[in-house]
């Protein structure tokens, strides 16, 4: 039997390679689906691990040991267990404190395997006994060098007051060298900050000593710690579970431990990856299950075209009275041959793709998986189900009614159940997704293709009747190539089932191609609101003043640029941003989907009207001040601070000490002659006691009228307490009350209200705790939630916006702020850094949209989009396969029919035509019809493909893929059909001619 | 194995078609004896291809029973016919070619025809040679059927048909579209199927000549057996309800409705048309033979 098998098979090795091809198609989409998976996890994981910031992939265990407090043992106890952490970088570190290095407090680190880490500039590393090295701008700033002796002491702490001194144990120390980091933003550096920049953009710079030096000084007070560093090699997508469970496990464990600090944020990492690795696995299957149906389809098509092919064969071998398992095998042996050779080709095929997509586009490398193996024996099941249902019909068919050259008609009843339990699932899983809301999951995740196979079905049926309108009419008319071409439409099987294939698989690349592109297009909008403006820029530390001054001097209309500061976040506060709001509609990037507040309402509401600023522009100042209650001999100092217009900081300005009863005071303020906003007037005392004075004015001297007089300092609600311990700011009379008890450190004092109280505020989620939120200066301030978005640009979906220019005034003085930024607005001129520059604002960098999108690009959900073009891909070849396979078994009864009519005078013009159009109109009908199936796939399915991960910014997808998306790669398969049916009418022509000629009527 | 003979009586098969039924046979009624040779002639659409087709369990009668050997083959399961067709009785269709694998030699052609058998326990299978050999291919089993001459593909398919050594051969057409001298070899490898094995051999053939080689032809005409030949001498046959055809000659100058008068006397059967003698048709040995 084997021998009369490989007969067959030498005797059709185009259909048998068809088959073998087709399954190795099927086994390579139902293993490039969990390969495609396996690439997908290992790039996220890669990505996200390689792009987490420091804080997210460490792990720092740490302990205080001071006076009194010996932690040592409980933190050597548990250190172990951190250092077994398998997939961890650990680096110890001790820190202490030491007077010595220049003025004030210095730290003083050894950490294990520093000198790797610091560029020495001059000299050497220290690593002997009472050596140092110093940063070079220490160095450069103490006139300390290689070869300098410092006399270093540590420093104590007073514990009731907590004022630093020496411990007077003062080590003489070496200074071997000079430094600077070779990165500082390493992640071997971990959390410390030990090189943080200060407000006037200085670098820190501590000293570094060798494990035994610090070990010699022993301090009264130092900090242990280990900072774990997840390597980033060592997460893996499988091992993403065991990492946390050791992860939780030892957290727990160290949480035990009374004296030890522990903190990491790598679960929130994990979480991260979790996350998109999720969203990845309800995408894929979306574009391969189809393929992997699709496929089977094509499996099963050509099984049964070929077997209808082979008919009387299969009869002969019935007639000759074989038996039942004989003709089984006879029947299906060359089919089952190739179906399991086809299974390792496509195998090897599936990771081929696989791993080549992820070289290109993830730049990983991906190996063949024996994960995939179940998938490969599942197609192999499925293969064979389909070839089984593809012969079932020959194989049960009577010896008579095999050897009739015509096959009867089979069931119709058949396809119509079909089609109908098609339609059926398709309407169900459209309920689950929309209805139920539950995404891609179960039946719902089979949307798209379950709608496309509906169409594709309903479709084919509905041409049926009308080809074989067209095909009257044509042929009535006398056009009998069209008519001949619809004719085969209308009436041949395999035509049908080529429109389902054709319309099937240009659906699949059309919804593949429309979701790449509006996930892109998500990509790009969600990285511009993201980043917050069109354009951002980064300033180092600066003064809000100075950040609001030069913004608005360069963009006095506020049409392209606005200072963008990040507001103090306390514990459990939610982020958020101080914008100068006058710009923020002209510059914020905002969407409707960010609430029904538009931006300039939000601008509107978040800058209601407030009492302007005193401004004290004079070079010298007299003020009217009354010192009422001088009890218990204490000293009342009277101070004004003053905020420079310039942005050059705050002026303090002493009047002296308070003379009993009312006295003018005389202060020069040079700093001020450009103009200063009155900050505050305190008033501190050097014991405690009661404190009662009455400001009458301030003026600048030489001038009569006050500046600030008793209209202004009566004022209703003009002026408030600096502090809210029960001081006292009331009118009275002709001047402004200060009263309340005052004690040493704790200055009374009045402010103008120069901003809304309670400061209004945009915030996403619940309002703030207690309507509270941290100033500039860490007071809280009193808000009011006045407008409630969904979402917020840079903070997306857990923020508040507030007005800079207020939340600055609201602060006891000028505040520099990290983080600051000025964003830019589509006008923004060319050469607008080089003007802020020029502004005086230090700017660092700019944000970039670009790496936003590319770092959005790396969610799971965006790289399993990569693999429906994968899948639509391998769903074009399928097609073009199937042109062939239809026309190849076709093409003997279709080359005799042509060639009998040619003998009984049929044009060879005709022929021609009947040939080109036969497959030509199947190749067109299923072009279009394969369009419109994937608008409607699109139109059910397409909004609710998860394009993010997560939802922090909300922004609403584009409903609609951009048309050239679509039409592009459309027209692309279109025309590659259409050769293929050019190709294979050209065979049929040539078979006509080669059969017309023996028979001598061509 | 040993002739099975051929029985059918009274064998009706109507043909189920949209635009109507269509009786192909109207009752037939025929004995075949083990290890005869019979030819079935007649015109197309007369219902011999039917009658064959019935006989190899192809298709079922509609009414009658047909009898091979010791079995009714309405009776049997298609699986029973599938069995009996692949040990007792061999089909040769019409066209040499239809009959053979084409990508097969024709020694795995015979070894497939083979098959079914081989697996039967009592069955002594010749080998392939020695069929060709019989048939007048010997030497020729590595060849495949598109390297064979018309007349040599026909002994080819009889040796497709015989392979499985069986009691009854049934074979349609198997000179057409062959010359003399193919036929005469088609013939003669048949008269030494026959005579070597005694197998009974059912042909049909539109030519007459095959039919007198053969010793006994079958004429079927509208679905009814019409009329006999016997070494060169035709007879007309009575049928199972007691109806002669006449010869169409005849029939031509009696149409249906004539009335005739039956006379029997001296041992044989007079017709009388309006009381004159215008036929006499059967002998008493003729009517024995029926």
């Amino acid at each position: 039997m084997i021998a009369l098998v490989l007969a067959m098979l030498r005797a059709r090795r185009a259909q048998a390679l068809t088959v073998l091809l087709l399954c190795a198609f099927t086994t390579g989409a139902a293993v490039a689906g969990p390969a495609s998976l396996h690439a997908v996890d290992a790039a996220i994981v890669a990505h996200e691990t390689a792009d987490a910031s420091a804080t997210e992939r460490m792990l720092t265990l740490g302990s205080v040991s001071s006076e009194g407090v010996n932690t040592s043992g409980e933190f050597s106890q548990f250190v172990p267990a951190v250092l077994q952490m398998p997939a961890f970088d650990q680096v110890y570190a001790i820190e202490i404190s030491m007077f010595g290095f220049g003025s004030g407090i210095s730290r003083v680190i050894f950490r294990e395997d520093n000198c790797a880490h610091l560029t020495i500039e001059r000299g050497r590393c220290a690593q002997g006994n009472y050596e140092v090295v110093i940063g070079a701008r220490t160095a450069q700033r103490t006139g300390l060098g290689p070869g300098s002796k410092v006399t270093a002491d540590e420093v104590r702490y007073n514990p009731s007051t907590g004022v630093a001194y020496p411990a007077g144990n003062p080590h003489v120390l070496n200074v071997v060298g000079t430094y600077t980091p070779t990165d500082p933003e390493d992640l071997y550096w971990g959390r410390a900050g030990y090189f943080s920049v200060d407000g006037k953009g200085e670098r820190a710079e501590p000293v570094f000593m060798s494990r035994r030096t610090i070990g010699y000084i022993n301090s009264y007070t130092q900090w242990q710690s280990i900072d774990a560093v997840l390597r980033a090699d060592a997460v893996t997508a499988d091992g993403l579970a065991e990492l946390r469970n050791n992860l939780t496990v030892l957290t727990d464990r160290l949480g035990e431990a009374e004296s030890l600090a522990v903190s990491t944020e790598i679960p929130a990492l994990l979480d991260r990856i979790q996350a998109s690795m999720d969203t990845a696995h309800t995408l894929v299957p979306v574009a391969f299950v189809p393929l992997v149906a699709l496929c089977l389809f094509v499996i099963y098509l050509a099984v049964s075209y070929g077997t209808a092919g082979r008919r009387y064969e299969l009869g002969l071998v019935a007639l000759r009275g074989a038996s039942p398992l004989g003709r089984w095998w006879l029947a299906s042996g060359e089919v089952i041959l190739m179906i399991l050779l086809g299974v390792p080709v496509g195998y090897a095929l599936g990771h081929a793709a696989v791993a080549f997509v992820a070289w290109s586009q993830f730049d990983a490398v991906v190996g063949p998986s024996l994960d995939t193996v179940p998938y490969a024996l599942a197609a192999l099941g499925g293969a064979l189900v389909a070839a089984f249902f593809g012969l079932r019909r020959d194989l049960g068919t009577s010896v008579a009614e095999l050897l009739r050259r015509v096959a009867g008609r089979g069931r119709a009843w058949r396809s119509v159940v079909l089609e109908v339990l098609v339609v059926a699932l398709a309407v169900a899983a459209a309920i689950q997704l929309r209805g139920a809301g539950t995404g891609f999951a179960g039946i719902a995740a089979l949307l798209p293709g379950l709608v496309i196979a509906a169409v594709a079905l309903l479709a084919a049926r509905a041409v049926v009747p009308l080809a074989g309108a067209v095909a009257r009419a044509a042929m009535r008319r006398g056009r009998l190539g069209l008519g001949l071409a619809a004719v085969q439409l209308a009436r041949r099987p395999g035509s049908h089932r080529l429109l389902v294939l054709l319309t099937v698989a240009t659906a699949l690349l059309g919804f593949a191609a429309a979701g790449v592109e509006v996930a892109a297009q998500a990509r790009h909008d969600r990285a511009t609101i993201s980043v917050g403006a069109t354009r951002v820029l980064e300033i180092d530390a600066v003064s809000t003043q100075l950040l609001l001054n030069a913004t608005r001097s360069v963009d006095p209309d506020g049409a392209f640029a606005m200072a963008v500061a990040p507001t103090p976040q306390s514990a459990g506060e939610l982020p958020g941003l101080a914008v100068d709001s006058t710009r923020l509609a002209n510059v914020a990037q905002w969407r409707a989907s960010f609430g029904p507040t538009g931006a300039a309402e939000t601008a509107r509401l978040l800058r209601p009207s407030a009492p302007q600023p005193f401004v004290l522009k004079a070079r010298a100042l007299r003020v009217d001040i009354e010192n009422g209650n001088y009890l218990g001999g204490q000293r009342l100092e009277g101070k004004l601070i003053l905020t420079r217009l310039s942005g050059a900081g705050d002026v303090t300005v002493s009047l002296g000490v308070l003379r009993a009863g009312r006295h003018t005071y005389d202060v020069a303020v040079p700093a001020c002659s450009e103009g200063c906003r009155l900050a505050q007037v305190a008033l501190v005392t050097d014991d405690t006691g009661q404190v009662d004075a009455v400001l009458f004015g301030i003026s600048a001297r030489g001038t009569a009228a006050p500046i600030i007089g008793r209209r202004e300092l009566t004022a209703p609600d003009r002026w408030a307490a600096i502090s809210d311990d029960g001081s006292m700011v009331r009118a009275d009379g002709e001047g402004l009350r200060i009263s309340g008890s005052g004690w040493l450190g704790n200055p009374l004092g009045a402010r103008p209200v120069d901003a809304p109280v309670p400061l209004p505020i945009a915030s996403t989620g619940e309002p703030p705790y207690r309507n509270e939120v941290s100033g500039f200066d860490g007071a809280r301030l009193r808000v009011l939630r006045a407008a409630k978005p969904v979402s917020l640009p840079r903070l997306g979906s857990a923020g508040m916006l507030v007005d800079l220019e207020y939340l600055s005034r609201s602060a006891a003085a000028d505040n520099s702020v990290n983080g600051a930024e000025v964003w830019l607005g589509p006008a923004a001129p060319a050469d607008i850094v080089a003007k802020l520059r020029a502004a005086g604002l230090p700017v660092r960098k700019e944000l970039g949209i670009a790496a936003e999108e590319a770092s959005l690009a790396w969610q799971g959900s965006a790289l399993a989009l990569w693999f429906y073009v994968v899948a639509a891909g391998f769903g074009v070849l399928l097609a073009v396969g199937g042109i062939g396979l239809v026309a190849a078994v076709d093409r003997r009864r279709r080359a005799d029919d042509l060639r009998y009519l040619r003998w009984q005078g049929l044009r060879r013009r005709d022929v021609r035509r009947a040939a080109l159009w036969g497959n030509l109109t199947v190749v067109l009908a299923g072009a279009v019809l394969g369009l419109g199936a994937a608008a409607l796939a699109w139109t059910v399915a397409g909004d609710q493909l998860p394009i993010f991960v997560d939802q922090l910014v909300a922004i609403t997808p584009p409903r609609w893929p951009s048309p050239d998306a679509v039409l592009l790669p459309w027209a692309a398969a279109t025309v590659l059909f259409a050769v293929a049916a050019a190709i294979v009418a050209a065979q049929l022509r040539r078979a006509v001619a080669r059969n017309g000629s023996k028979g001598g009527y061509s | 194995m040993t002739g099975l003979a051929v029985t059918c009586r009274r064998v009706v098969h109507i043909y189920r078609a949209d635009a109507g039924d269509v009786v192909a046979l109207a009752g037939v009624d025929l004995h075949i004896a083990p290890g005869e040779m019979v030819a079935f002639v007649g015109p197309s659409g007369s219902g011999k291809s039917t009658l064959i087709a019935l006989l190899a369990g192809l298709m079922r009668p509609s009414a009658g029973r047909v009898g091979i050997g010791t079995y009714d083959m309405g009776k049997l399961s298609d699986a029973e016919i599938s069995r009996l067709r692949g040990t007792e009785v061999g089909v040769v269709l019409q066209g040499a070619a239809r009959n053979l694998l084409p990508y097969a030699s024709l020694h795995r052609n015979i070894w497939l025809a083979q098959t079914r058998a081989a697996g039967t326990r009592g069955v002594k299978l010749d080998d392939p040679e020695r069929i060709l050999d019989l048939v007048g291919l010997g030497g020729q089993g590595k060849a495949k059927v598109d390297q064979l001459a018309p007349g040599a593909r026909q002994r080819a398919a009889l040796a497709v048909g015989i392979a499985a050594g069986p009691g009854l051969l049934l074979v349609d057409e198997p000179t057409s579209q062959l010359d003399a001298e193919g036929r005469d070899e088609v013939v003669h490898a048949l008269e030494t199927v026959n005579a070597e094995r005694g197998t009974t051999i059912v042909v049909v053939t539109h030519d007459g000549e095959v039919g007198n080689r053969l010793g006994r032809a079958v004429t079927i005409r509208d679905g009814r057996v019409g009329a006999e030949g016997r070494d060169g001498q035709d007879f007309a046959v009575v049928a199972g309800d007691g109806t002669i055809q006449l010869p169409p000659e005849v029939l031509g100058e009696f149409p249906p409705g004539t009335l005739f008068t039956v006379d029997r006397s001296d041992g044989g059967v007079t017709l009388l048309a309006n009381g004159e003698p215008v036929l006499e048709t059967a002998t008493r040995q003729a009517d024995a033979a029926v």
